[in-house]
């Protein structure tokens, strides 16, 4: 058997090598996934508002995205938690200078029967300062509505005093606008 | 850091498929199965008897049929290769109720959904007074009963769990040739099994040749009429097309239902497009529809008189006085095995054992060649014993 070189990236979604030396390459150094499998994820970067709060969105909620998702969360596969943010990680570092990240909270048992919490996971590749300063209580419920977790983050954050919030979505579902 | 570990779900041990979770290795090649949503079920006991049971055998059926209960008793696993329409559902039914007896789980495994629907109705209808669990993606909550139905996929569910294992069209995608699928069955059983195919391929065939298994062949269907044979008709381009027209008008006029399969879902639904202008009332079917039961049981009803599909209805169903036109047959996804399967939809019911299947060709393949001459071969057969 050919010995495994665990210097070739291996792509995490598709399993299939990541090519070398190709322009791809030489603008992400090190990606965890190959570039056919980022088209495949329909990156959009999009700007929108909630009750006047700037929000950034970096996906739709594709069936690809979801899949995924569900893969990282609701099977534990803690491998991908890079492959939804690294390539924008240069870009978000940038925008986000001078903020202070707090990741959406969820409960702690599924915390605790997952491993990890998914969304500090994910977000932990960019050089942001996390404060975990939220917490899932009962009376914070599962969101009935769409948006409705972010709807009481902003309320909570501006209540403590914070100047300036933003909020990053790692993706959106395509219906929200309509819904406001 | 840990390059032998090996994983003890799918036996897994290529170093790409495996990812750590706080230094702790993990398999990623079966991670579909893992997760919360992934309960797991081993042992559980229940003892009752089956009462007489309510069907009819023909024939050769019967004499099958004792042939499997031998085999059973005898604890040789068994390939049934019996020809499209013989009734091998049926033929297991004995074998089944002889192991419920004895207070044992039986799953009946079947590598589409569409198919464990309906095999879960018509096993609900025989075994009366008995738990039957249909178990398939998206509806899990059950998971223990006598009689477990379910596809291929939700196997990884159980381990060492059952007594005896039907798996039925072992030829069908996905199943066929996948390894992760094959081990899983494998990890299911506690007990014996019996693999069911009208068309096994030559490594099947040879791991049951050898000792302590064997082959049982059904070459007529219940009905005794012979399977219908393929009319291949060679037209260039969209002559194709207005032949298809022409002969849907005159089925339709017949009062006879129609398939159409089409080899890509895009060509499905293309060819369905041009088809919907001249022929009315039809509809089309494809993986990817979300109503796609609906049509179905709609089509079932009489609601339409034709109806546009991809391989998806290839197997496992059964409608009454069907003809079937598989467009494009020269295509490359198409072998002899699914053009077998396909003209297998023709003539399955007794009162109406015929039916006209119709391979429309640019030019005659090699697998067309192969499917024609297996069904006259099996079609011989019948002749003979008659």
């Amino acid at each position: 058997m050919k010995q495994f070189d665990e210097r070739t990236n291996i792509c995490k979604i598709c399993f299939e090598p990541i090519e070398r030396n190709t322009i791809h390459s030489l603008i992400f150094k090190d990606p965890t996934i190959c570039h056919d499998c980022l088209i495949k994820l329909e990156p959009v970067l999009n700007k929108f508002y909630i009750d006047d709060v700037e929000c950034l969105h970096i996906y739709f909620y594709t069936h690809k995205i979801q899949e995924l998702l569900y893969q990282f969360k609701g099977c534990y596969d803690y491998e991908l938690r890079t492959v939804f943010l690294e390539y924008f990680a240069d870009y978000l570092n940038f925008r986000f200078k001078g903020y202070e990240m707090i990741p959406a909270p969820s409960t702690e048992e599924s915390d605790k029967e997952r491993g990890f919490n998914h969304v500090e996971e994910m977000f932990r590749c960019l050089k942001i300062k996390m404060s975990k300063c939220i917490h899932k209580t009962k009376q914070i419920k599962q969101a009935d509505t769409t948006g409705s977790t972010i709807k009481t983050m902003i309320k909570l954050v501006k209540q403590k005093g914070a100047k300036k919030v933003k909020v990053l979505l790692m993706s959106k579902t395509i219906d929200l606008e309509k819904r406001e | 850091m840990g390059n032998n570990f090996i994983c003890p779900r799918c036996g897994n041990t290529n170093p790409k498929y495996i990812g750590y979770i706080k230094g702790q290795p993990y398999c990623r090649f079966c991670i579909a199965m893992q997760g919360k949503s992934a309960e797991r079920k081993t042992d559980e006991n229940n003892f009752a008897t089956v009462k007489k049971l309510n069907y009819k055998l023909s024939e050769e059926q019967s004499k099958l049929s004792n042939q499997l209960i031998t085999n059973y008793l005898n604890k040789i696993d068994t390939l049934v290769n019996a020809v499209c329409g013989a009734g091998k559902t049926e033929l297991v039914y004995a074998v089944i109720g002889m192991c419920l007896s004895e207070g044992k789980t039986v799953a009946f495994a079947v590598p589409r959904r569409d198919v464990v629907i309906e095999l879960f109705s018509r096993i609900k209808g025989v075994f009366k007074g008995k738990r039957v669990v249909a178990v398939y993606g998206g509806h899990a909550e059950k998971l223990v009963g006598d009689i477990v139905v379910l596809t291929t996929h939700q196997l990884y569910r159980y381990h060492q769990f059952f007594d005896l294992i039907i798996l039925d069209e072992i030829d069908a995608f996905p199943f066929k040739d996948n390894r992760l699928l094959n081990s899983m069955f494998l990890r299911s059983i506690k007990g014996l099994k019996i693999m069911m195919s009208a068309t096994p391929s030559r490594d099947i065939l040879n791991f049951f040749k050898q000792k302590d298994r064997s082959i049982l062949e059904l070459n007529t269907r219940f009905h005794r009429h012979p399977l219908p044979i393929p009319k291949v008709i060679r037209k260039i381009s969209f002559l194709k097309y207005f032949y298809l027209v022409s002969q849907l008008k005159k089925f339709i006029e017949e009062g006879k239902k129609v398939f159409v399969f089409a080899p890509t879902i895009s060509k499905c639904e293309i060819l369905w497009f041009f088809l919907k202008i001249l022929v009315k009332n039809g509809t089309f079917v494809h993986s990817k529809c979300k109503n796609r039961s609906q049509k179905i049981s709609d089509f079932k009803g009489g609601k339409y008189d034709y109806l546009v599909t991809t391989a998806v209805l290839e197997r496992g169903v059964t409608f009454k006085n069907l003809q079937v036109v598989i467009y494009d047959a020269d295509n490359e996804i198409y072998n002899s095995q699914t053009l077998i399967q396909i003209a297998g939809r023709v003539g399955r019911k007794a009162d109406a054992p015929e039916g006209e299947v119709i391979f429309l060709v640019n030019k005659e393949t090699e697998d067309i060649r192969e499917a024609l001459e297996t069904i006259r071969r099996k079609n011989k057969h019948l002749q003979n014993m008659l």
